[in-house]
């Protein structure tokens, strides 16, 4: 008979199905949701999230926005969401005025235990009311409900509640001066409050971006969202601007002011042939000719990026002809979604330059602009008779050699309309256009927003199928197909002929969606049948092993596939995401977490960032069918909730043993020890740990008894833990007795699914006698 | 005279074999511990009697009624069997009566008992009892102990008409052990020392919510049995709250369930834990041999103190 103590010590390593079930590694969990471990590579629980933006706009990608203010050099980070229009989230202030009697006041938005947001008006130090000698303090509140409700109490409600109540307090709440209708907006939206510190109340809101006219970005894909092949539109961020792609609208992008339509056509194409125009390509210019004329449009948007068209085709005026006219028609360029906004005297905006030779000249030379702007009607209209502009004598136009029209690079009228973007060697390159699968397009040096037909080459792959995605790291374009990795290496702006395309993997491993593709620290992470890859400098390498079985049990979505980067916590998110029948992401679809630091893998859950994540200065906000969320990283036990769900946390150990799986043994006690860094930077003052045991194999509880850490009711101590020694003593390591069982392996179970716990579990060792005698008998 | 609840034995036993730590999952369960408990109890009952039947000898008297041919046996005998000595007594007379079996039962005529048998629950008497002087029967036999059993609940009030149980209600300001009552379909009914004072009593139903007790139609409270308000519930026809043993015998009802909650720990101090509870009952043995027979019932006192005795 021998009683041993095995202790789970060692730092945990998450989730792994690869490890043998007789031979269990007790630094792997067999199943775990929601974890997450610790500095100290403690088991701890994901932070939660609260909704902040109703879901009626949104769920075509999120991304966050570096605004730079020109001149200033700094930048200001915006909230982008799209659906067919583009809008910013801004936060909003909510404050109150209070005229009560009390010293001290304050209004907090709090989520109780039973999972009702509630608005609470607090009146502290109220003078007494004799005989009572003592101050008291009353705190009124208001039930907000959850937001989730058909019919929710809006923050109007919240304001007209608090306005009846006859409580001396009235919320000031900030509606971008009228334009917001307070109704549209849930009040249990308002940024969640922490009991322990005082934070100002404010929510968020999504304001339409401007565009030109009536113009509507990605109208045309999100009118096929319904379709199961459908995928979010992916954006880059380049020259300080945000562009976006999707296969049906092309090139569109956001400078900070609009959103509009990406490139520009050439003059050419929206030229007017009237009868005061002559385009004579049948004379012959070296003879007949006395002046030729070529038009391009420029724009210079927000950021102070110029971006300009093809020329136009060559306008000849034969010597003979009198004073004809260039007329270029500007009445279609605003409806197709270029900016034709009036900027004044800046030199923002879209213009129309005008170049011409001198008499039977060749060489081009700026002789007008005119603002399309200012245009007064759709035509535009050069006269030859004005001798400062396009009548310009030739000895004056001969001085403006700083103005010649350098060789025109021949763009297609408009960038190609592509489902994937990304930005190599300072260049936007796209592919996924329906027209052509494997085409890859790199725009033009010098003219950001041109995609010149020399610079588009295909990518084949041995084994087929269309590009998936593209991503550069290094120096170096990879070009994803779903089973299959090209790389494409050298300037393409120097001819095709300087390109070097190669296979990195022909073998049947690929990207099933462009956005599963993530650049984290000089590796390049995607998700491909069978798991989650990686890409470095040495080469392919399978990075989810230990998670293998997902991939071949699960159906998910492949093309929805969405990966994120969380920094501050070093982790990489791969959504892999399920869709009912009625093409409905469900919540229960997996979240694969590769914890960077720890080397580990978990899974979370009941957190749907399907239609796009960002962070913004280290917050993550993002959308799923349900509202846009934020992360709640305020470092206090308010985070964990899940908007008004608890966070459901478990974590499976291995089946032990004792290498002997046909030997009766007893797990008689387990002792859990829950010990903070020295930072004392975990941030619930008090939690319930559950714990279950399995037994033999068999997925069913058997033990099944509860430790609390933290010791009184009110935790450890009435402020926040770690910034007083007084009141209650932090419980460090509890031990529990199991039930007198006999087993032959066993596991533990942890659970906490409480609204604003976390849970620390630094280790924990179990008692057990080993009392039978090895041998085998019949049965089971 | 002190006695331990079986609460504090449970207690006692649990805080040594470091087992408190307890729920309908984890640890070992109460229903176990008892269990271990009415063991070690049992064994050390048998051990004594073995050795000597008159350490728990008890005396039923019964006033014999003109005609009376059948006495019923004490609920409590041992082994429905265990009777030591029958006598009957007229007067300061007292007469033995003789065991004999059921060929001698031929005598018609009433008389004076002399002989009896034993048939299922009672005695014979040989011949019926006569209305010649007024004669008592002494039944001298070993009695058995009760099943330790937890407070299943307390009575509120009730009504007893020639021993007809009505209006029988549980005090439900404090919890009834339903679970705990339904394992049997009859209820003890006990003083607050454990001191039985109605056994066997059959029920239908009871409602923990109400705490009404539907006691089984028919059921008669035997006239020597007697149920009030305050009592004490345990389930079970012949249950007790406490094991009507000496303290220095708890002890080794103790020590024995934590020989068995160390040996279903797989404990390394079972061994040690195994040699005391020798230790303790031999040292058991060794008292109570020095006990003279003459001594009536030294182990079980305070039991049927309303006149059983």
């Amino acid at each position: 008979m021998a009683l041993n103590n095995i202790k789970y010590f060692r730092n945990f390593k998450g989730l792994s199905y690869r490890i043998p079930s007789l031979l269990p590694d007790q630094t792997y969990a067999t199943d775990l949701r929601n974890v997450t471990l610790t500095e100290q590579f403690a088991i701890s629980k994901r932070r939660g999230y609260q909704y902040k933006v109703p879901k009626s706009v949104g769920g075509n990608g999120v991304v966050t926005y570096y605004n730079t203010e020109i001149g200033a050099g700094t930048d200001a980070q915006q909230r982008l969401i799209a659906d067919e229009n583009l809008y910013e989230i801004i936060d909003l202030p909510i404050t109150y005025t209070y005229t009560g009697l009390g010293l001290n006041s304050d209004v907090k938005i709090i989520l109780k235990d039973d999972g009702i947001f509630y608005c609470q008006l607090i009146e502290q130090s109220i003078p007494p009311v004799f005989p009572s000698t003592i101050p008291t303090s009353v705190t009124n509140e208001i039930a907000l409900g959850t937001g989730k409700e058909v019919s929710f109490f809006s923050i109007e409600d919240l304001d007209n509640a608090v306005d009846s109540s006859g409580w001396p307090f009235e919320l000031v709440i900030d509606d971008a001066s009228g334009t917001i209708d307070l109704d549209d907006y849930p009040a249990a939206f308002i940024t969640k409050s922490s009991l322990l510190s005082i934070s100002p109340l404010s929510y968020q809101v999504a304001t339409l971006i401007d565009t030109p006219g009536a113009y509507v970005p990605f109208s045309g894909h999100w009118a096929e969202k319904a379709n199961t092949d459908w995928e979010l539109q992916s954006s880059v961020q380049i020259h300080n601007c945000v562009y976006f792609s999707n296969k049906y609208d092309g090139l569109n992008k956001y400078d900070g002011n609009k959103v509009y339509k990406a490139g520009l056509p050439s003059a050419g194409g929206d030229y007017s042939d009237s009868t005061n125009v002559l385009i004579s390509s049948d004379e012959d210019p070296a003879t007949t000719d006395k002046w030729r004329f070529r038009a391009i449009y420029r724009y210079t948007d927000a950021q102070g990026n110029v971006t300009q068209s093809t020329p136009t085709q060559e306008l000849i005026v034969p010597s003979e002809t009198s004073t004809p006219e260039v007329q270029i028609d500007i009445s279609n360029i605003e409806a197709q979604g270029y900016d034709t906004e009036d900027y004044g005297t800046s030199d923002r905006g879209l213009f129309i330059e005008l170049y011409r030779t001198v008499e039977n000249g060749t060489v081009f030379r700026l002789v007008d602009t005119k603002e399309v702007g200012d245009a007064a009607s759709s035509i535009i209209t050069f006269s030859p008779s004005d001798t400062t502009g396009a009548g310009m004598p030739d000895a004056t136009l001969l001085l403006q050699l700083e103005y010649a029209l350098p060789i025109p690079t021949q763009f297609p009228t408009e960038p190609p309309k592509c489902q994937y973007i990304d930005v190599w060697r300072n260049n936007i390159v796209m592919t996924g256009n329906s027209d052509n699968i494997n085409a890859l397009y790199v725009a033009d040096t010098l003219g950001i927003e041109g995609f010149p037909n020399a610079n588009s080459l295909d990518i084949s792959s041995r084994r087929g199928g269309p590009n998936s995605g593209i991503k550069s790291m290094d120096n170096v374009l990879f070009v994803f197909k779903p089973t299959s990795v090209s790389t494409v290496i050298g300037d393409i702006n120097a001819g095709v002929e300087n390109v070097q395309v190669d296979a990195l993997s022909d073998s049947g491993i690929g990207a099933l969606s462009h956005q599963s593709i993530i650049e984290v620290m000089n590796r390049l992470y995607f998700v491909s049948q069978n798991g989650v890859y990686s890409i470095t400098t040495e080469g392919l390498r399978p990075e989810s092993n230990d998670l293998t079985p997902i991939f071949t049990r699960y159906r998910f979505r492949e093309n929805r596939i969405l990966s994120f980067h969380w920094i501050n916590e070093n982790k990489i998110l791969f959504l892999l995401p399920e869709f009912n029948g009625s093409n409905e992401f469900l919540n229960t679809s997996q979240v694969l977490v590769r914890d960077i630091i720890a080397d580990a893998w978990y899974i979370w859950d009941n957190i749907d960032f399907s239609c796009g994540i960002s962070d913004d200065e280290q917050q993550i906000w993002f959308q799923g069918k349900d509202n846009v969320s934020e992360m709640l990283q305020n470092n206090v036990t308010e985070d964990y909730a899940d908007h008004e769900l608890s966070v459901t946390f478990y974590y499976k150990t291995h089946w032990e043993a004792f290498e002997d799986p046909s030997i009766f043994k007893k797990f008689n006690r387990i002792k859990t020890y829950s010990l903070d860094n020295e930072l004392k930077t975990f941030n619930s003052a008090s939690f319930d740990l559950q714990i279950e045991t399995n037994h033999d194999f068999t997925d069913n509880s058997v033990s099944i008894t509860n430790m609390v850490f933290g010791g009184a009711s009110t935790g450890w101590g009435v402020a926040p833990y770690g910034e007083f020694p007084y009141g209650s003593v932090k419980v460090t390591q509890l031990t529990r007795r199991l039930a007198a069982l006999k087993c032959k392996n066993m596991r533990t179970v942890f659970l906490n699914s409480v609204i604003h716990e976390n849970v620390l579990i630094s280790g924990f060792e179990l008692e057990v006698a080993l009392i039978y005698r090895p041998g085998l008998r019949g049965g089971f | 005279m002190s006695y331990k609840s079986v609460t504090l034995l449970i207690d006692e036993a649990r805080t040594s074999a470091e087992e408190k730590d307890f729920s309908a999952t984890t640890g070992i369960t109460e229903d176990e511990v008892l269990r271990h408990l009415n063991q070690g109890k049992n064994i050390i009952y048998r051990k004594l009697i073995n050795m000597s039947q008159n350490l728990f000898t008890k005396v039923k008297e019964v006033s014999l009624e003109t005609g009376q041919k059948t006495v019923l046996l004490p609920f409590d005998i041992y082994g429905k069997n265990r009777i030591l000595d029958v006598k009957v007594l007229e007067g300061q007379v007292v007469y033995q009566v003789k065991a004999a079996s059921e060929k001698h039962d031929v005598f018609s005529e009433l008389g004076r008992p002399q002989k009896y048998y034993r048939m299922s629950n009672s005695i014979q008497l040989i011949p019926a009892n006569s209305s010649f002087n007024s004669r008592v029967l002494k039944l001298s036999y070993v009695a058995a102990l009760p099943k330790l059993s937890k407070q299943a609940a307390k009575v509120l009030s009730l009504t007893i008409t020639d021993g007809v149980i009505a209006d029988f209600l549980l005090d439900t300001s404090i919890i009834i052990e339903s679970n705990e009552l339904n394992k049997y379909t009859s209820i003890s009914v006990c003083d607050r020392n454990g001191n039985i004072k109605a056994y066997d009593i059959p029920f239908d139903n009871i409602d923990s919510a109400t705490g009404i007790v539907t006691v089984t139609s028919g059921f008669v409270l035997p006239t020597d049995e007697i149920i009030e308000a305050g009592d004490v519930v345990v389930s079970g026809p012949f249950s007790s709250t406490h094991t009507g043993l000496e303290i220095d015998v708890e002890e080794y009802c103790i020590e024995y369930a934590i020989f068995k909650m160390l040996q279903r720990q797989g404990s390394a101090e079972v061994a040690t834990q195994a040699q005391l509870v020798l230790q303790l009952e031999n040292s058991i043995m060794e008292t109570y041999s020095n006990i003279s027979d003459d001594v009536v019932s030294p182990l079980v006192q305070g039991f049927r103190s309303d006149g059983w005795l």
